[in-house]
């Protein structure tokens, strides 16, 4: 009798997670020994490939690199540089001009009580994979730790940059905000043309009573590697999650994001725009528990899918039994462009209380043709016509941007991009 | 200037228009009425160019060319200008960056320059008090939350920012009340010069007591039965639309 063994195909990915020190290295090692790698029977991964990630070795990032930086945001912020995953203090501003705050490399604080506290608990690494991987050998990562009551005078600009190719970075980031403080983050992603390298982020925020806590991802990274991240969140009661997601150019990107509201009138509030032509393959994947009474999320995803596009929105609300009184809205809305674009969508919604008030919905559709007709017959070429379309589709999520400038800059950047759609 | 023979046009299969004919000279206003389904709103929007129209017989010939070989922001170049019976709400583009467009791409179209913020600016100014408009509603998104007189009005308005060589009014009068009417066809009144046409369509004879125009015709069926002078507008308001239907 002959016995055939199977190589695991993760043999490409994990001599690169052994012999992290990192807490619960080790045990997420055995994870990402024991877990398979995602296939179309996996649910949660129904329609985005990943096998073919692990089809090459890949070597362990460095930092040590000095790449040309984008010039910095036209708003006043701190910036802060991940090269590879990897901090810069040299790359990045002063980080310790204000008190009762620290951002930092969270390499530096593994040892320290909060940190302690609160790393891994969010991100459970069970199921999986791509957080067992990254909780088994995180790169490094920001720590951003918010006192009570303090707010942080002006927004945080995160810059993750990758030069080379065939990298596996894992970036991972913690995120906490005590009692009454607030943060807005920005994170960016930019890529130095590196096709077939791998990011592979977690991120787990801790967001007190009273807390704020705003967040806006930012995604173009054209010829990039393929981006794979996981948020965990958790609300104390009367705190506040905002996340926006804008995904203008990449390869591969999966968001996957887990919010639970955890004390009673937390509010969270998703929001994504996706803007994918090429190849581009965006798969947004949302999880709101409403374990508590009284809270409020409210979910806003909208897209165009051109090109060989491909956009999946997978959201899903839970509310718990005794969380009486939720209210949760969640919608998607997408436009395909063109016979090859595709898009998947499945809101999905578990209730478990009786007096809530929770309403979901998708839409797939093209460009109002009323309203083109309209615009074209008053003298707005077709091409212009559509364009300010599709930026009128789009303009309901970006304007639930609070703060003025990013939303100007955000703007800027997805006209350009409409141009190019 | 217009020259329109023996038009068919479909939707959906249906046939609405049944060999109509209909010639417009510069400087003229033609009233366009008739019942319910008898084909004047597809007519105005054949004119305009829309695509769900199929055109399946005939010709249009405008300024001496084949109107239906052109697309609608071409025959908005050349000077044709529709109002909508139902303007279109199109949150997310503001009023006057969606008409600083349309007006600067027609003026690239003619070889004209474009028009920059200032003078734009002051020429939205000065087209705004032809129709009574509110400035603040301006600086809106296009249509959004106006109400139907807000909507009609920034129609007119946006006619005579874009000074169209034809103008063609569909059902502009429904939904006005008599304020907004006066207003509206005064707006339009101001517009009438010897070298630009007007076609109105309408259902009722009131607005043409404001617009009074060179020709009324009637439509039922998809074809004009009967053409003649602005008389005939008061006798159809007179002995209803019943007798029509039995010539048709």
């Amino acid at each position: 009798m002959t016995t055939l063994t199977q190589t695991d195909p993760k043999a490409t990915v994990l001599p690169l997670l052994e012999g992290s020190t990192w807490p619960g290295a080790a045990e997420a090692l055995e994870q990402v020994h024991a877990l398979p790698v995602p296939t179309s029977k996996t649910e949660r991964w129904k329609y985005t490939r990943v096998g073919r990630l692990f089809n090459e070795p890949y070597a362990v990032p460095t930092g040590e690199t000095d790449p040309a930086l984008p010039a910095r945001l036209p708003i006043d912020v701190t910036r802060v540089v991940f090269v590879n995953g990897h901090f810069r203090a040299d790359l990045s501003d002063d980080l310790k001009s204000q008190k009762g705050l620290v951002i930092d490399s969270l390499k530096h604080h593994l040892s320290h009580g909060p940190v302690k506290e609160h790393y891994g608990t969010l991100a459970p690494t069970g199921e999986r994979l791509f957080t067992a991987m990254n909780t088994a050998a995180p790169t490094d990562g920001l720590i951003l730790l918010v006192t009570k009551d303090v707010k942080v005078d002006k927004p945080i600009h995160v810059l993750h940059v990758t030069t080379w190719e065939r990298q596996l970075v894992q970036p991972r980031d913690l995120f906490m905000l005590h009692e009454g403080a607030e943060a807005e983050v920005i994170i960016e992603h930019i890529a130095m043309d590196t096709p077939e390298a791998f990011v592979n982020s977690v991120r787990e925020c801790v967001v007190g009573e009273s807390a704020r806590l705003t967040i806006h991802r930012l995604q173009h990274e054209s010829n990039g590697p393929a981006n794979i991240s996981f948020e965990g969140v958790r609300v104390a009661s009367s705190g506040h999650y905002s996340l926006s997601t804008t995904t203008l150019d990449g390869a591969l990107i999966r968001n996957e994001v887990k919010v639970s509201l955890s004390g009673p009138e937390a509010h969270a509030e998703l929001n994504g725009v996706y803007l994918l032509n090429g190849t581009t393959h965006c798969d947004n994947h949302t999880y709101i528990g409403h374990d508590v009474p009284d809270c409020t999320s409210d979910e806003l995803y909208k897209g165009i899918v051109a090109g060989k596009g491909t956009g999946v929105f997978n959201g899903k609300v839970y509310v718990k039994q005794d969380a009486q009184r939720t209210r949760a809205y969640q919608s998607n809305a997408n436009i395909l462009q063109g016979d090859d674009a595709k898009v998947y969508t499945k809101p999905e919604l578990e209730i478990y209380a009786d007096d809530v008030k929770c309403s979901h919905g998708c839409t797939i559709g093209r460009l109002d043709e009323q309203g083109l007709f309209y615009l074209r017959s008053r003298g707005v070429s077709d091409a212009e016509a559509r364009k300010l379309m599709a930026h009128a589709f789009i303009t309901e999520v970006v304007e639930r941007v609070q703060n003025e400038e990013w939303k100007a800059v955000l703007t800027a950047l997805i006209d350009a991009k409409l141009a190019r759609l | 200037m217009l020259k329109i023979t023996n038009l068919h046009a479909n939707i959906d299969g249906k046939e609405i228009l049944k060999g109509l004919d209909l010639e417009v000279k510069p400087g003229e206003v033609h009233a366009i009425m008739g019942p319910n389904g008898s084909g004047k709103s597809t007519l105005a929007n054949v004119l305009a160019g829309r695509e769900e129209y199929e055109v399946t017989e005939g010709s249009v010939t405008y300024l001496g060319e084949d109107l239906l070989e052109l697309a609608p922001e071409e025959r908005a170049w050349k000077g044709i200008f529709l109002a909508f019976q139902y303007p279109v709400e199109i949150p997310g583009v503001s009023n006057l960056n969606f008409l600083r467009t349309a007006l600067n791409e027609s003026r690239k179209a003619n070889g004209q320059d474009e028009l920059g913020g200032k003078d734009f600016l002051a020429l939205v100014r000065e087209k705004a008090k032809l129709v009574e408009m509110d400035p603040d509603l301006m600086n809106r998104n296009l249509n959004v939350g106006f109400s139907g007189g807000e909507k009609k009005r920034n129609e007119i308005f946006q006619m005579a920012l874009l000074e169209p060589r034809l103008g063609i009014l569909d059902e502009t009068d429904s939904g006005l009340d008599i304020d907004a009417l006066r207003i509206v066809a005064s707006g339009v009144n101001k517009l009438r010069s010897t070298d630009k046409a007007f076609i109105v369509v309408t259902h009722y004879q009131r607005l043409l007591d404001h617009i009074v125009p060179d020709v009324v015709h009637v439509m039922a069926n998809g074809r004009i039965i009967k053409s003649g002078p602005k008389e005939l507008a008061l006798e159809l308001e007179e002995k209803g639309y019943d007798w029509v239907k039995e010539i048709a």
